[in-house]
């Protein structure tokens, strides 16, 4: 290891440790710097923190470009090549072509433009973008119609970003303005955004308007919430293109949720808060496709599938966490993680929630009511091996309390309300 | 409780509107605790159903909400034993309840912290008010020494940052410009009627910091005269335990708003907009609560009926969610 990497390494280390103040300071540090790509590595691990945080940064050319491309952006060692992705890797590449067919006179307007200018000038970066990328989409058009057979690779990423440009302006407003991930369903105004988005790229072809719903898909609890707008909209395509285009979306999704759950099944100990993260994503992306069944050649048996996969994962889940909870009731001592038993009742909770869209209620509910005679019968139990052995039994002690909780996030408030009050609990309410 | 009977009276606009109570359960988000007319603790609901008007329940038969959560069903049974309602008992029941763990772990873990941080700042102030006593090792007699631990207590969350002790007060309204400046340039880009929510929040933060920066100013103040503020509490107790709580009620509920406004990603408006729906409601009520108020058996009509309606699974998510946000900002929120 050399010095550098050596120093490099120690850095990487306290930045891993610093607060999101001390991060943005070094951050602000390093923008005075001229670009320099130990120093870009040094930030490269604090994109998604850096990300969240929005640190005031310098506007430059690059900044300006890269931003309707952010979506489509993957680290290099996460690319697939055939994906709707585009390495970060391709980016200097990209840069230095749109750069070298750029006009003078708009090279020199934006220098000027954006000179001692921050990300915190609002608007600045629209207003920049509205002229460069338009320019950008149509210079990597001539590069691509030029130069294609000495790019490889590059000219998959070229392509990519060649469309996300010739749209910047409507594909930045729309992102910027989408509701909170994940996001369930579009509606109203962001349904007519998302709508107005698609068309526009329709306009620039099929490939454009894949790439768009399958990023927009990133931003939902489930890619197939695009599929409705997809369909509803009046693009400048053919049915057969649009359907084809939706069709790819279903595919690709069914076939990633079918992974997933297979992975999770496969797993003698997967998280409870994992499987009800994905149970929600499973059944809220069936829910929009089942919206839009009828305008599609979905492979029902796969939907099914996937359905009762899902449902085998839930059921298997809750069983396995009753039985653990339980468990732990049933010890005495010190370590028990209750607070993360308390994690595993929360994603029950959400679970419970879901089974009746998975025809799964019934089973859910027997096995919960099964249990909760058992719960509160060894809370009792607990309550009552405490006394014997002369330890508190006053129901504000954490001990006692977070096992209620746990009730209560199980069997929902009433039941844990009931128990508190039973053994106790302030009666001056009554 | 009369508006008259402190000397900072002008600044407590909020004893009929009520103290913000944290509850967890969705539909008590914005509920504040108040006397009613018949001198009886009353509950003031927000109208489930986001639309104008009140509720006022009896503190006392709040808890026939079926809803309800443990640690709200606890809190309810806490406020009960209040002999008055102020920002600091409320805040001082909520950490209790939270201490035992029946906001969950991570509220558990942050109110034992905050307890731990208000206790070295009593000590540091009792310290500090001794030592202007000239009495090196603290005032002797029981009356003085009673005194000295009376007025630390209710001066934690003001502290007195030029003996360094900090001050929590100080600290929400640091957040509070900041807050109404972001609200100020993020509606520029809105419309509709959050632009208008926006405007509202940001207009009562300014006046918020500006009358209570000032108040906070003057304890200041008087805190650094130990001397001064030993004659005042032999002179008339009450009154001054009182005129040490004026901050708490100016700065009531901002500590909730500037943490769920902080909370929302500043790129996401949608996040923004929610976020503001929500500090809505931890707005006091419009002044005619009588006039638009309803009662008694009506409101656990309403909240049943709000229920029954949300019927679909991702309604009952979202309200999940709800649930599990405010046990977070219990965590997050000085208690």
């Amino acid at each position: 290891m050399t010095k550098q990497d050596s120093i490099l390494a120690q850095l990487t280390r306290a930045l891993a440790a610093a607060d999101d103040r001390k991060l943005c300071s070094v951050v602000a540090v390093i923008d005075r710097q001229p670009r320099h790509r130990v120093l870009d590595l040094l930030i490269a691990p604090h994109r998604s923190r850096l990300a969240r945080l929005r640190p005031p940064r310098p506007l430059t050319f690059e900044r300006v470009l890269t931003l309707p491309l952010e979506p489509a952006l993957v680290a290099a060692e996460q690319w697939v090549p055939g994906s709707y992705r585009i390495p970060r890797s391709h980016l200097k590449a990209l840069h230095d072509a749109v750069r070298e067919r750029l006009e003078d006179d708009l090279h020199a307007w934006l220098e000027e433009t954006l000179a001692g200018r921050t990300t915190a000038d609002a608007g600045l970066e629209q207003v920049a973008g509205r002229r460069l990328w338009p320019a950008a989409a149509t210079a990597l058009d001539a590069t691509l119609a030029n130069d294609r057979s000495r790019l490889g690779e590059l000219a998959i990423s070229l392509r990519l970003a060649s469309h996300l440009l010739a749209i910047g302006e409507t594909f930045v407003d729309t992102f910027a303005h989408l509701p909170p991930q994940p996001i369930l369903s579009f509606s109203g105004a962001d349904r007519r955004a998302v709508v107005e988005l698609l068309k526009t790229a329709a306009e620039r072809g099929t490939e454009a308007l894949a790439l768009v719903a399958d990023l927009l898909g990133t931003r939902c609890q489930s890619p197939l919430a695009v599929l409705e707008p997809l369909l509803a909209g009046e693009f400048p395509l053919g049915p057969r293109d649009k359907r084809e285009c939706a069709d790819r979306v279903v595919e690709a999704c069914l076939e990633e949720l079918g992974k997933e759950i297979s992975q999770r099944l496969a797993e003698e100990e997967a998280s409870p808060e994992g499987v009800a993260e994905l149970v929600l994503r499973v059944m809220s992306g069936l829910e929009s496709l089942s919206d839009v069944a009828t305008k599609l050649d979905t492979d029902k048996h796969a939907v099914r599938r996937i359905t009762r996969r899902t449902a085998e994962l839930a059921e298997q889940t809750t069983r396995r966490v009753l039985k653990q909870i339980k468990q732990s009731f049933d010890d005495d001592s010190d370590t028990v993680p209750l607070h993360s038993y308390e994690r595993a009742a929360r994603a029950i909770t959400r679970i419970r929630l879901v089974a009746p869209k998975l025809m799964l209620a019934s089973k859910i509910d027997d096995l919960l009511r099964c249990a909760i005679e058992r719960y509160t019968g060894a809370f009792d139990a607990f309550v009552a091996r405490r006394r014997q052995r002369g330890e508190s039994t006053n129901l504000e002690e954490p001990a006692i309390m977070e096992r209620l909780r746990i009730i209560e996030l199980l069997f929902g408030s009433p039941v844990a309300v009931a128990l508190w009050e039973r053994h106790g609990g302030r009666r001056s309410c009554m | 409780m009369s508006s008259t009977e402190t000397p900072c009276a002008d600044h407590r606009p909020d004893s009929a509107r009520g103290v913000v109570v944290p509850f967890t359960t969705p539909q008590f988000i914005g509920a504040r605790l108040r006397v009613g007319r018949d001198g009886q603790f009353e509950l003031l609901l927000r109208n489930p159903s986001g639309g104008k008007g009140v509720y006022l329940v009896e503190l006392r038969s709040a808890h026939r909400f079926s809803s309800i959560s443990l640690h709200d069903r606890i809190l309810l049974a806490e406020l009960l034993k209040l002999v008055r309602v102020s920002p600091r008992n409320v805040r001082l029941c909520a950490r209790r309840v939270a201490l035992w763990g029946a906001a969950g772990h991570r509220a558990h873990l942050a109110a034992g912290a905050a307890l731990r941080r208000e206790q070295q700042r009593i000590a540091e102030l009792r310290k500090h008010l001794a030592n202007h006593l000239d009495m090196a090792d603290g005032p002797s007699d029981a009356t003085l020494q009673e005194a000295v631990r009376e007025i630390a207590e209710h001066s934690a969350a003001i502290g007195l940052p030029a003996a360094g002790i900090p001050s929590d007060h100080a600290e929400i309204l640091r957040a509070l410009p900041t807050l109404a400046d972001t609200l100020d340039r993020w509606r520029r880009d809105g419309t509709g009627r959050v632009v208008e929510i926006a405007a509202e929040v940001a207009r009562a933060a300014r006046e918020t910091h500006e009358a209570a920066s000032r108040e906070l100013e003057r304890r200041h103040e008087e805190l650094a005269d130990g001397r001064a503020l030993l004659a005042r509490w032999q002179e008339n107790r009450v009154e001054l335990l009182e005129g040490l709580q004026c901050c708490d009620w100016l700065l009531d509920g901002w500590a909730d708003r500037c943490a769920l406004w902080r909370a929302a990603p500043a790129t996401d408006r949608a996040s923004q907009r929610a976020a503001l729906m929500h500090i809505a409601k931890l707005l006091p009520p419009a002044l005619e609560i009588e006039r638009n108020a309803r009662r008694g058996e009506d409101a656990v009509n309403a909240f049943m009926r709000f229920l029954r309606e949300s019927t679909d699974w991702r309604d009952e998510v979202r309200l999940a969610e709800i649930f599990e946000r405010q046990e977070a900002l219990r965590a997050e929120l000085p208690a």
